[in-house]
Protein backbone atom coordinates (compact mmCIF):
# COMPACT_ATOMS: atom_id res chain seq x y z
CA UNK A 1 0.00 0.00 0.00
CA UNK A 2 1.76 3.66 -0.98
CA UNK A 3 1.72 6.08 1.64
CA UNK A 4 -1.02 7.91 0.34
CA UNK A 5 -3.21 5.10 0.96
CA UNK A 6 -2.07 4.67 4.10
CA UNK A 7 -2.72 8.68 5.00
CA UNK A 8 -6.28 8.35 3.76
CA UNK A 9 -6.92 5.42 5.83
CA UNK A 10 -5.86 7.28 8.98
CA UNK A 11 -7.52 10.49 8.12
CA UNK A 12 -11.01 8.13 7.83
CA UNK A 13 -10.10 6.73 10.67
CA UNK A 14 -9.78 9.68 12.67
CA UNK A 15 -12.60 11.80 11.17
CA UNK A 16 -14.65 8.44 12.07
CA UNK A 17 -13.11 9.03 15.88
CA UNK A 18 -14.08 12.48 15.81
CA UNK A 19 -17.57 12.53 14.32
CA UNK A 20 -18.50 9.87 16.95
CA UNK A 21 -17.21 11.69 19.58
CA UNK A 22 -18.71 14.55 19.18
CA UNK A 23 -22.08 13.55 18.53
CA UNK A 24 -21.83 11.32 22.09
CA UNK A 25 -23.18 14.02 24.34
CA UNK A 26 -26.14 15.23 22.10
CA UNK A 27 -26.63 11.44 21.03
CA UNK A 28 -27.16 10.67 24.78
CA UNK A 29 -28.86 13.76 25.91
CA UNK A 30 -31.55 13.26 23.41
CA UNK A 31 -31.61 9.23 23.67
CA UNK A 32 -32.32 9.93 27.48
CA UNK A 33 -34.92 12.68 26.99
CA UNK A 34 -36.41 10.28 24.62
CA UNK A 35 -36.61 7.48 26.99
CA UNK A 36 -37.15 9.34 29.93
CA UNK A 37 -39.21 12.26 29.33
CA UNK A 38 -42.51 13.37 27.85
CA UNK A 39 -42.46 16.97 26.14
CA UNK A 40 -44.26 18.74 23.40
CA UNK A 41 -42.60 17.35 19.96
CA UNK A 42 -41.19 14.93 20.78
CA UNK A 43 -42.34 12.38 18.24
CA UNK A 44 -41.22 14.81 15.60
CA UNK A 45 -37.55 15.20 17.19
CA UNK A 46 -37.41 11.62 17.24
CA UNK A 47 -38.55 11.15 13.73
CA UNK A 48 -36.03 13.94 12.51
CA UNK A 49 -33.33 12.32 14.06
CA UNK A 50 -34.31 8.76 12.01
CA UNK A 51 -34.61 10.89 8.83
CA UNK A 52 -30.82 10.67 8.00
CA UNK A 53 -31.09 6.42 7.68
CA UNK A 54 -33.89 6.92 4.96
CA UNK A 55 -33.24 10.28 3.42
CA UNK A 56 -31.12 9.68 0.07
CA UNK A 57 -27.49 10.36 1.69
CA UNK A 58 -27.07 12.62 -1.36
CA UNK A 59 -30.09 14.79 -0.57
CA UNK A 60 -28.37 14.83 3.27
CA UNK A 61 -25.18 16.25 1.70
CA UNK A 62 -27.42 18.87 -0.25
CA UNK A 63 -29.17 20.02 2.82
CA UNK A 64 -25.77 20.63 4.46
CA UNK A 65 -24.77 22.56 1.46
CA UNK A 66 -27.22 24.60 1.76
CA UNK A 67 -27.11 25.27 5.55
CA UNK A 68 -22.69 25.35 6.08
CA UNK A 69 -22.25 27.19 2.38
CA UNK A 70 -20.57 30.19 2.12
CA UNK A 71 -23.22 32.54 1.42
CA UNK A 72 -26.13 30.42 3.93
CA UNK A 73 -26.68 32.12 7.05
CA UNK A 74 -24.64 29.62 9.35
CA UNK A 75 -22.04 29.14 6.87
CA UNK A 76 -21.59 32.74 6.58
CA UNK A 77 -21.28 33.68 10.10
CA UNK A 78 -18.24 31.19 10.88
CA UNK A 79 -16.79 32.20 7.84
CA UNK A 80 -16.67 35.73 9.61
CA UNK A 81 -14.51 34.08 12.47
CA UNK A 82 -12.61 32.57 9.29
CA UNK A 83 -13.83 29.25 9.97
CA UNK A 84 -14.62 27.43 6.25
CA UNK A 85 -16.43 24.18 6.76
CA UNK A 86 -17.85 23.15 2.85
CA UNK A 87 -14.59 21.58 1.16
CA UNK A 88 -12.55 20.91 4.24
CA UNK A 89 -12.25 17.99 6.87
CA UNK A 90 -14.78 19.80 8.64
CA UNK A 91 -17.30 19.08 6.32
CA UNK A 92 -16.42 15.56 6.48
CA UNK A 93 -17.14 15.36 10.10
CA UNK A 94 -20.32 17.09 9.56
CA UNK A 95 -21.47 14.53 6.99
CA UNK A 96 -19.94 11.43 9.02
CA UNK A 97 -21.71 13.03 12.29
CA UNK A 98 -25.32 13.33 10.80
CA UNK A 99 -25.34 10.40 9.01
CA UNK A 100 -24.33 8.08 11.79
CA UNK A 101 -26.11 10.12 14.96
CA UNK A 102 -29.39 7.62 14.20
CA UNK A 103 -27.58 4.46 14.91
CA UNK A 104 -26.40 5.99 17.94
CA UNK A 105 -29.68 7.83 19.13
CA UNK A 106 -31.91 4.42 18.39
CA UNK A 107 -29.43 2.58 20.71
CA UNK A 108 -28.51 4.90 23.07
CA UNK A 109 -32.33 4.75 23.62
CA UNK A 110 -33.14 1.43 23.89
CA UNK A 111 -30.40 1.26 26.15
CA UNK A 112 -31.71 3.80 28.59
CA UNK A 113 -35.22 2.26 28.13
CA UNK A 114 -33.89 -1.36 29.05
CA UNK A 115 -32.97 0.30 32.90
CA UNK A 116 -35.28 -0.74 35.38
CA UNK A 117 -37.15 2.86 36.51
CA UNK A 118 -37.41 1.22 39.97
CA UNK A 119 -33.40 1.72 40.47
CA UNK A 120 -33.36 5.26 39.59
CA UNK A 121 -36.43 5.63 42.15
CA UNK A 122 -34.72 3.91 44.97
CA UNK A 123 -31.74 6.45 44.17
CA UNK A 124 -34.28 9.56 44.39
CA UNK A 125 -34.76 8.15 47.80
CA UNK A 126 -31.39 7.80 48.88
CA UNK A 127 -31.36 11.81 47.88
CA UNK A 128 -29.75 11.73 45.14
CA UNK A 129 -30.70 14.52 42.54
CA UNK A 130 -31.82 14.36 39.15
CA UNK A 131 -28.56 14.83 37.43
CA UNK A 132 -26.64 11.97 40.22
CA UNK A 133 -29.17 9.50 39.47
CA UNK A 134 -28.69 10.12 35.46
CA UNK A 135 -24.25 10.22 36.21
CA UNK A 136 -24.38 6.99 38.24
CA UNK A 137 -27.72 4.77 37.87
CA UNK A 138 -28.59 5.54 34.56
CA UNK A 139 -25.93 6.41 32.74
CA UNK A 140 -23.40 3.35 33.91
CA UNK A 141 -26.58 1.04 33.59
CA UNK A 142 -27.01 1.60 30.06
CA UNK A 143 -23.41 2.26 29.23
CA UNK A 144 -23.06 -0.91 27.35
CA UNK A 145 -25.73 -0.18 24.87
CA UNK A 146 -24.26 3.21 24.39
CA UNK A 147 -20.93 2.16 23.97
CA UNK A 148 -22.67 -0.33 21.09
CA UNK A 149 -24.51 2.64 19.62
CA UNK A 150 -20.90 4.30 19.30
CA UNK A 151 -19.49 1.59 17.44
CA UNK A 152 -22.42 1.27 15.34
CA UNK A 153 -21.87 4.83 14.48
CA UNK A 154 -17.86 4.73 13.68
CA UNK A 155 -18.24 1.95 11.40
CA UNK A 156 -20.96 3.77 9.63
CA UNK A 157 -18.82 6.61 9.46
CA UNK A 158 -15.99 4.92 8.18
CA UNK A 159 -18.56 3.90 5.16
CA UNK A 160 -19.69 7.29 4.80
CA UNK A 161 -20.23 8.65 1.09
CA UNK A 162 -23.16 10.46 -0.33
CA UNK A 163 -23.39 13.35 1.86
CA UNK A 164 -19.79 13.84 1.96
CA UNK A 165 -18.49 13.83 -1.38
CA UNK A 166 -21.74 16.40 -1.82
CA UNK A 167 -20.37 18.51 1.44
CA UNK A 168 -17.11 17.65 0.95
CA UNK A 169 -16.02 16.89 -2.67
CA UNK A 170 -12.64 14.39 -2.80
CA UNK A 171 -9.99 16.94 -2.54
CA UNK A 172 -6.98 14.42 -2.42
CA UNK A 173 -4.70 15.48 0.94
CA UNK A 174 -7.75 17.35 2.55
CA UNK A 175 -11.01 15.13 2.50
CA UNK A 176 -10.03 12.22 0.76
CA UNK A 177 -11.77 8.97 2.53
CA UNK A 178 -11.27 5.52 2.07
CA UNK A 179 -14.92 4.88 0.25
CA UNK A 180 -14.30 8.40 -1.65
CA UNK A 181 -11.03 6.78 -2.94
CA UNK A 182 -12.15 3.27 -3.89
CA UNK A 183 -14.92 5.36 -5.89
CA UNK A 184 -12.38 7.49 -7.88
CA UNK A 185 -10.23 4.72 -8.03
CA UNK A 186 -13.22 2.44 -9.89
CA UNK A 187 -14.04 5.58 -11.68
CA UNK A 188 -10.70 5.86 -13.12
CA UNK A 189 -10.63 1.95 -13.97
CA UNK A 190 -7.71 1.23 -11.29
CA UNK A 191 -9.87 -1.39 -10.06
CA UNK A 192 -6.54 -3.04 -8.28
CA UNK A 193 -5.77 0.47 -6.90
CA UNK A 194 -9.10 0.20 -4.64
CA UNK A 195 -8.55 -2.89 -3.62
CA UNK A 196 -5.58 -2.73 -0.44
CA UNK A 197 -8.21 0.23 0.47
CA UNK A 198 -11.59 -2.24 0.57
CA UNK A 199 -9.66 -4.70 2.53
CA UNK A 200 -8.41 -2.29 5.48
CA UNK A 201 -11.63 -0.52 5.59
CA UNK A 202 -13.70 -3.89 5.81
CA UNK A 203 -10.58 -5.02 8.12
CA UNK A 204 -11.34 -1.77 10.75
CA UNK A 205 -14.98 -2.23 10.62
CA UNK A 206 -14.92 -5.92 11.20
CA UNK A 207 -12.52 -5.47 14.11
CA UNK A 208 -14.93 -2.59 15.23
CA UNK A 209 -18.17 -4.37 14.88
CA UNK A 210 -16.46 -7.29 16.63
CA UNK A 211 -15.31 -5.57 19.87
CA UNK A 212 -18.88 -3.84 19.84
CA UNK A 213 -20.42 -7.44 19.67
CA UNK A 214 -18.06 -8.81 22.51
CA UNK A 215 -18.91 -5.90 24.96
CA UNK A 216 -22.78 -6.55 24.71
CA UNK A 217 -22.10 -10.34 24.27
CA UNK A 218 -21.04 -9.79 28.23
CA UNK A 219 -23.19 -10.79 30.85
CA UNK A 220 -25.50 -8.33 31.37
CA UNK A 221 -25.37 -6.65 35.34
CA UNK A 222 -29.42 -6.94 35.91
CA UNK B 1 -43.82 9.16 63.88
CA UNK B 2 -47.09 10.65 62.64
CA UNK B 3 -48.12 9.75 59.08
CA UNK B 4 -51.26 10.78 57.57
CA UNK B 5 -52.62 10.32 54.16
CA UNK B 6 -55.20 12.48 53.60
CA UNK B 7 -58.15 11.39 51.09
CA UNK B 8 -55.61 10.31 48.58
CA UNK B 9 -56.59 9.09 45.37
CA UNK B 10 -54.21 6.89 42.93
CA UNK B 11 -55.18 5.67 39.61
CA UNK B 12 -53.86 2.56 38.78
CA UNK B 13 -54.39 0.04 36.18
CA UNK B 14 -57.30 -1.26 36.79
CA UNK B 15 -58.98 1.18 39.58
CA UNK B 16 -57.85 3.78 41.62
CA UNK B 17 -56.09 3.35 45.36
CA UNK B 18 -58.25 5.64 47.68
CA UNK B 19 -56.97 5.70 50.79
CA UNK B 20 -57.45 8.23 53.88
CA UNK B 21 -55.60 6.96 57.11
CA UNK B 22 -53.32 8.20 60.09
CA UNK B 23 -50.06 5.97 60.95
CA UNK B 24 -48.83 6.61 64.19
CA UNK B 25 -47.07 3.36 65.21
CA UNK B 26 -43.29 3.20 64.98
CA UNK B 27 -43.71 0.14 62.85
CA UNK B 28 -47.06 -0.73 60.85
CA UNK B 29 -47.09 -3.93 58.76
CA UNK B 30 -49.39 -3.48 55.53
CA UNK B 31 -50.94 -6.84 54.13
CA UNK B 32 -53.67 -7.35 51.08
CA UNK B 33 -53.98 -9.04 48.20
CA UNK B 34 -51.32 -9.27 45.42
CA UNK B 35 -52.58 -5.85 43.07
CA UNK B 36 -54.16 -4.24 46.08
CA UNK B 37 -51.93 -1.28 45.83
CA UNK B 38 -49.42 -2.06 49.16
CA UNK B 39 -46.02 -0.81 46.65
CA UNK B 40 -48.01 1.93 45.55
CA UNK B 41 -49.14 3.12 48.85
CA UNK B 42 -45.18 2.79 49.73
CA UNK B 43 -44.55 4.83 46.21
CA UNK B 44 -46.55 7.69 47.27
CA UNK B 45 -45.08 7.74 50.63
CA UNK B 46 -42.15 8.17 49.32
CA UNK B 47 -42.58 10.51 46.06
CA UNK B 48 -42.24 8.45 43.53
CA UNK B 49 -45.79 8.87 42.68
CA UNK B 50 -48.16 11.20 42.03
CA UNK B 51 -51.45 11.30 43.47
CA UNK B 52 -54.10 12.97 41.82
CA UNK B 53 -55.67 14.09 45.13
CA UNK B 54 -54.87 14.41 49.02
CA UNK B 55 -52.70 14.93 50.91
CA UNK B 56 -49.70 13.41 52.43
CA UNK B 57 -48.51 14.62 56.09
CA UNK B 58 -45.49 13.41 58.11
CA UNK B 59 -45.10 14.71 61.56
CA UNK B 60 -46.54 17.87 61.10
CA UNK B 61 -44.99 18.44 57.46
CA UNK B 62 -46.65 18.66 54.40
CA UNK B 63 -45.19 15.92 51.63
CA UNK B 64 -47.71 16.68 49.03
CA UNK B 65 -51.42 18.55 48.44
CA UNK B 66 -52.75 20.33 46.03
CA UNK B 67 -50.00 22.67 45.75
CA UNK B 68 -47.09 21.16 46.39
CA UNK B 69 -44.51 17.82 45.77
CA UNK B 70 -41.59 17.22 47.54
CA UNK B 71 -39.06 15.33 45.55
CA UNK B 72 -38.35 12.25 46.81
CA UNK B 73 -34.85 13.19 47.36
CA UNK B 74 -35.77 15.65 49.76
CA UNK B 75 -38.13 13.51 51.74
CA UNK B 76 -35.71 11.54 54.06
CA UNK B 77 -37.56 8.35 53.42
CA UNK B 78 -35.63 5.12 53.34
CA UNK B 79 -36.87 2.50 50.90
CA UNK B 80 -36.05 -1.21 50.51
CA UNK B 81 -37.96 -2.57 47.33
CA UNK B 82 -39.62 -6.12 47.04
CA UNK B 83 -36.43 -6.57 44.66
CA UNK B 84 -33.85 -4.57 42.79
CA UNK B 85 -32.64 -3.68 46.47
CA UNK B 86 -28.89 -3.29 45.17
CA UNK B 87 -27.90 -1.53 42.10
CA UNK B 88 -26.22 -4.24 40.05
CA UNK B 89 -23.26 -2.08 39.02
CA UNK B 90 -21.92 -0.92 42.38
CA UNK B 91 -20.03 -3.50 45.03
CA UNK B 92 -21.39 -3.80 47.89
CA UNK B 93 -19.52 -1.09 49.67
CA UNK B 94 -20.94 2.09 47.31
CA UNK B 95 -24.33 0.45 47.44
CA UNK B 96 -24.19 0.92 51.03
CA UNK B 97 -22.36 4.46 50.79
CA UNK B 98 -25.08 5.42 48.15
CA UNK B 99 -27.33 7.48 50.59
CA UNK B 100 -24.39 8.57 52.64
CA UNK B 101 -23.72 12.21 51.73
CA UNK B 102 -20.20 12.47 53.56
CA UNK B 103 -18.13 9.75 51.50
CA UNK B 104 -15.34 10.19 53.78
CA UNK B 105 -16.82 8.95 56.58
CA UNK B 106 -18.13 5.65 55.04
CA UNK B 107 -15.85 3.35 55.94
CA UNK B 108 -16.06 3.39 59.85
CA UNK B 109 -20.38 3.42 59.10
CA UNK B 110 -19.83 -0.12 57.90
CA UNK B 111 -17.81 -2.57 59.67
CA UNK B 112 -20.49 -4.85 60.98
CA UNK B 113 -18.81 -8.62 60.95
CA UNK B 114 -20.74 -10.30 58.20
CA UNK B 115 -21.13 -7.30 55.97
CA UNK B 116 -17.20 -6.71 55.91
CA UNK B 117 -16.54 -9.45 54.43
CA UNK B 118 -18.30 -9.13 51.28
CA UNK B 119 -17.96 -5.37 51.12
CA UNK B 120 -16.01 -5.16 48.00
CA UNK B 121 -17.59 -8.05 46.04
CA UNK B 122 -20.08 -6.88 43.00
CA UNK B 123 -23.51 -7.71 43.43
CA UNK B 124 -23.71 -9.36 40.24
CA UNK B 125 -22.03 -12.35 41.47
CA UNK B 126 -24.66 -12.71 44.42
CA UNK B 127 -27.31 -15.42 44.60
CA UNK B 128 -30.29 -14.56 45.54
CA UNK B 129 -29.91 -15.53 48.91
CA UNK B 130 -26.69 -13.15 49.16
CA UNK B 131 -28.28 -9.82 47.93
CA UNK B 132 -31.04 -10.21 50.72
CA UNK B 133 -28.28 -10.98 52.40
CA UNK B 134 -26.82 -7.04 52.00
CA UNK B 135 -30.13 -5.75 51.63
CA UNK B 136 -31.05 -5.52 55.27
CA UNK B 137 -28.37 -3.78 56.03
CA UNK B 138 -29.52 -0.54 53.64
CA UNK B 139 -32.02 -0.59 56.63
CA UNK B 140 -29.34 0.25 59.42
CA UNK B 141 -28.31 3.10 56.67
CA UNK B 142 -31.16 4.16 55.70
CA UNK B 143 -32.69 4.25 59.42
CA UNK B 144 -29.95 6.66 60.48
CA UNK B 145 -31.29 8.98 57.98
CA UNK B 146 -34.12 8.97 57.88
CA UNK B 147 -37.08 9.18 60.24
CA UNK B 148 -39.83 6.74 58.62
CA UNK B 149 -39.12 4.39 56.24
CA UNK B 150 -40.85 1.79 53.86
CA UNK B 151 -39.71 -1.95 53.73
CA UNK B 152 -40.43 -4.47 51.43
CA UNK B 153 -37.21 -7.13 51.74
CA UNK B 154 -36.88 -8.42 54.72
CA UNK B 155 -39.52 -10.85 54.55
CA UNK B 156 -37.66 -13.09 52.13
CA UNK B 157 -34.54 -13.47 53.84
CA UNK B 158 -34.51 -17.26 54.57
CA UNK B 159 -34.56 -18.23 58.32
CA UNK B 160 -30.91 -19.52 57.70
CA UNK B 161 -29.91 -15.97 57.00
CA UNK B 162 -31.83 -13.96 58.90
CA UNK B 163 -29.85 -15.49 61.93
CA UNK B 164 -26.67 -14.20 60.80
CA UNK B 165 -28.34 -10.66 60.90
CA UNK B 166 -29.46 -8.75 64.25
CA UNK B 167 -32.49 -6.56 63.62
CA UNK B 168 -32.98 -4.06 65.35
CA UNK B 169 -35.46 -4.29 68.06
CA UNK B 170 -38.36 -2.16 66.57
CA UNK B 171 -38.33 -3.81 63.10
CA UNK B 172 -40.62 -6.43 64.46
CA UNK B 173 -43.96 -5.18 63.06
CA UNK B 174 -45.78 -3.88 65.98
CA UNK B 175 -49.51 -3.15 64.12
CA UNK B 176 -50.66 -4.24 60.85
CA UNK B 177 -53.08 -2.75 58.51
CA UNK B 178 -55.28 -4.40 56.28
CA UNK B 179 -55.66 -3.08 52.83
CA UNK B 180 -57.76 -4.16 50.46
CA UNK B 181 -59.35 -3.31 47.20
CA UNK B 182 -62.62 -2.34 48.92
CA UNK B 183 -61.08 0.29 50.61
Amino acid sequence: MTGEAWQIVFFTIKISALSTLLILPPGIAIAWLIARRDWPGKAVVETLVMLPLFVPPVATGLILLLLFGRNSPIGSVLNSFGIEIVFTWRAVIIACAVMSFPLLVRTAQTAFQEVNTRFEDIARTLGASEWRVFATISLPLALRGIVAGAVLAFARAMGEFGATTVVAGMIPHKTMTISLSIYQHVQLGQDAAALPLLLVSIAVVFVTVLCGQIISMRKRPR
Amino acid sequence: MNLHLHQIRLPLASFTLEIDATFDRPITGIFGPSGAGKTSLLDLVAGLRRPIAGAVELDNKILFDASRHLPSRLRRIGYVPQDLALFPHLNVRANLAYGCQRQASNNDLFTIDHVSEVMETTTRRFCACDSFRAAPAFIGRTDEQSRFKTEEATHSISAAHSRRISYPAHLRYTRCERIDRAL
